[in-house]
């Protein structure tokens, strides 16, 4: 092949190629040349049907939670819970608890120092019964649950609504907020909560304080509940809280408490400072807020004349500065439900 | 001056080397422009898109037709652009057109071979009773470029069937011009020896 043959056959110009001509010739009769059909329409984007079919899923998902929960949480008022036995011999009502029994409202468990139980609190949780324990059960329904434990210490885990568990000491009442915590009431009739996932708000007549997951707060008869701390505040930080919440609340001993707890405080020990004053006479007052907010500035429209004075709602937002979690957001504990 | 019109341009190397630059240059141009038509066609111009369907309709055709009956390539021409234009919002290149119309084109030529088997055979050699004719002549060469290696019979079927040059040819497909013209040279070569009763 010369070069102006393979350049006919590669430009189409140039001395034609014989035998490449005649194939053009024979072959242009299938050459194309038909016009354009009318376009179809476009179906429409798959992203919306896809975002869609999302949407859909995602409620059907939702209403089924739903119906769970509700089914979850629903509850013949009066019913009794199931106990049973996890070492020992348990009393329920006053008999021998061999294996497993139901506890009716009005009745006792009792464990002595050897026994263990576990209740199931209707559908909403679980309660760890410890050795040398006795409770009652008060009241069930769909929304309220309520126990008394007059000694000893229990481990309960629920997930419900806020305020649908409850538990009576002779110092406070413990309400469940959707969390897992352990509750000791000693000889003295003393109570200790300690908190580990959620939250839970111990009540007394007079004075409420809420525990946040890792705090924890005693109580004392006559007195009700005390300011809540960090379980990992140093023993000084919570020897001299002890004084403050329950001792005569004036005199040396309470002026030196309250120089070694502002002295020992440290910044997540904010959760006590700011419970504290509103406890405390107005006088003490401002030194825990100079204290506290030199840990962590508050906001700005929190001044210390409104704390001085006592108002209640001056501090709610120095309490939102802290990021603690919304005590509304019961729901978000979900993982304790999985070990019910 | 009408003898001068039809007398063989006077060809330099300086000449030739300019038209092919030039041809080259026009070919690549036309890809440049198919980024802004396949953007406007995207968003629902139809006469953009027809404005590429003139632009390749023929490689279209010339892919089918490498793989398909004549009677079943005009249609499955139709059928590609009809696809194209669905699925315009998934070619993520606008200047790689070319490459994706070809390869929907290929697909499109399988899924038709699985699907119905050729209804017209192409004859075997261009020998038959009484003479033959030029549409018998013309059917025994496509069947004889069907047979070529694929790459071969693609570029041949383009610049026999449907006229484009070689530099046409690897801009609108997305070859390289020196693959094109080495599908073309020896495909040629190829298709000599097959018309001829030789073995290739």
């Amino acid at each position: 092949m010369s070069e102006e043959v393979g350049r006919y056959l590669w430009e189409g110009w140039g001395a034609p190629d014989p035998e490449v001509a005649r194939l053009e010739q024979l072959l242009g009769r299938y050459r194309y040349d038909a016009p354009l059909r009318p376009l179809p329409a476009r179906a429409p984007s798959r992203l919306p049907r896809l975002v869609l079919a999302f949407a859909l899923a995602s409620a059907t998902l939702l209403a089924c939670v739903a119906l769970l929960a509700s089914l979850r949480f629903r509850w013949q008022p009066g019913a009794a819970w199931a106990v049973e036995a996890v070492s020992g011999a348990p009393q329920l009502d006053g008999k021998l608890l061999r294996e497993s029994g139901r506890l009716g409202v009005g009745q006792e468990l009792v464990t002595d120092a050897d026994s263990r139980a576990r209740i199931r609190v209707a559908r909403i949780g679980v309660v760890e019964v410890e050795p040398n324990s006795r409770l009652r059960l008060l009241a069930t329904t769909s929304n309220h649950h309520r126990i008394a434990l007059e000694r000893g210490k229990i481990l309960a885990r629920t997930w419900a609504p806020p305020f649908t568990f409850a538990v009576d000491t002779p110092s406070a009442q413990a309400y469940d907020v959707g969390c897992a915590y352990t509750l000791e009431v000693d000889e003295h009739s003393n109570g200790l909560l300690l908190v580990t996932s959620g939250w839970v708000e111990l009540e007394g007549e007079e004075w409420e304080t809420m525990v946040p997951q890792g705090a924890a707060a005693e109580s004392r008869p006559g007195v009700g509940p005390g300011s809540s701390y960090y379980q990992d505040s140093s023993p000084a930080f919570q020897s001299a809280l002890r004084e403050i919440n329950f001792g005569p609340g004036s005199g040396p001993a309470h002026q030196a408490a309250l120089k070694t707890l502002l002295q020992q405080a440290r910044k997540r020990d904010l959760i006590t400072l700011l419970n504290l004053m509103l406890r405390l006479p107005p006088e003490e007052r401002g030194q825990v807020y100079d204290r506290a907010a030199q840990l962590s500035p508050p906001p700005p429209q929190v001044t210390r004349d409104a704390v001085v004075r006592g108002e209640h709602m001056a501090l709610e937002p120095w309490w939102q500065s802290l990021h603690l979690g919304n005590v509304k957001r019961w729901w978000i504990y979900w993982k304790d439900a999985l070990v019910l | 001056m009408a003898g001068l019109l039809t007398l063989p341009p006077v060809v330099t190397s300086f000449s030739l080397a300019g038209r092919r630059a030039r041809l080259e240059a026009e070919a690549g141009g036309a890809v440049a422009d198919d980024a802004a038509q396949v953007r406007a066609a995207r968003a629902g111009d139809r006469a953009a898109f027809g404005e590429l369907y003139q632009r390749y309709s023929r490689m279209v055709h010339g892919l089918l037709l490498a793989r398909v009956p004549p009677a079943d390539a005009d249609d499955l021409t139709q059928e590609v652009f009809f696809q194209a234009w669905r699925e315009l919002r998934k070619l993520r290149d606008d200047s790689a057109f070319g490459g994706w119309l070809a390869q929907i084109a290929r697909n499109r030529a399988r899924d038709h071979f699985r699907r119905a088997r050729p209804q017209d055979e192409l004859p075997a050699s261009l020998a038959a009773p009484g003479g033959v004719s030029q549409e018998q002549e013309a059917r025994a060469a496509l069947a004889a470029i069907r047979e070529l290696p694929e790459a071969y019979r693609e570029s041949l079927l383009l610049r026999l069937v449907e006229g484009m040059t070689g530099p046409e040819i690897a801009a609108r497909t997305g070859l390289t011009a020196d693959s094109v013209r080495v599908n073309l040279h020896r495909g040629m070569k190829l298709l000599r020896q097959r018309l001829e009763g030789g073995t290739p």
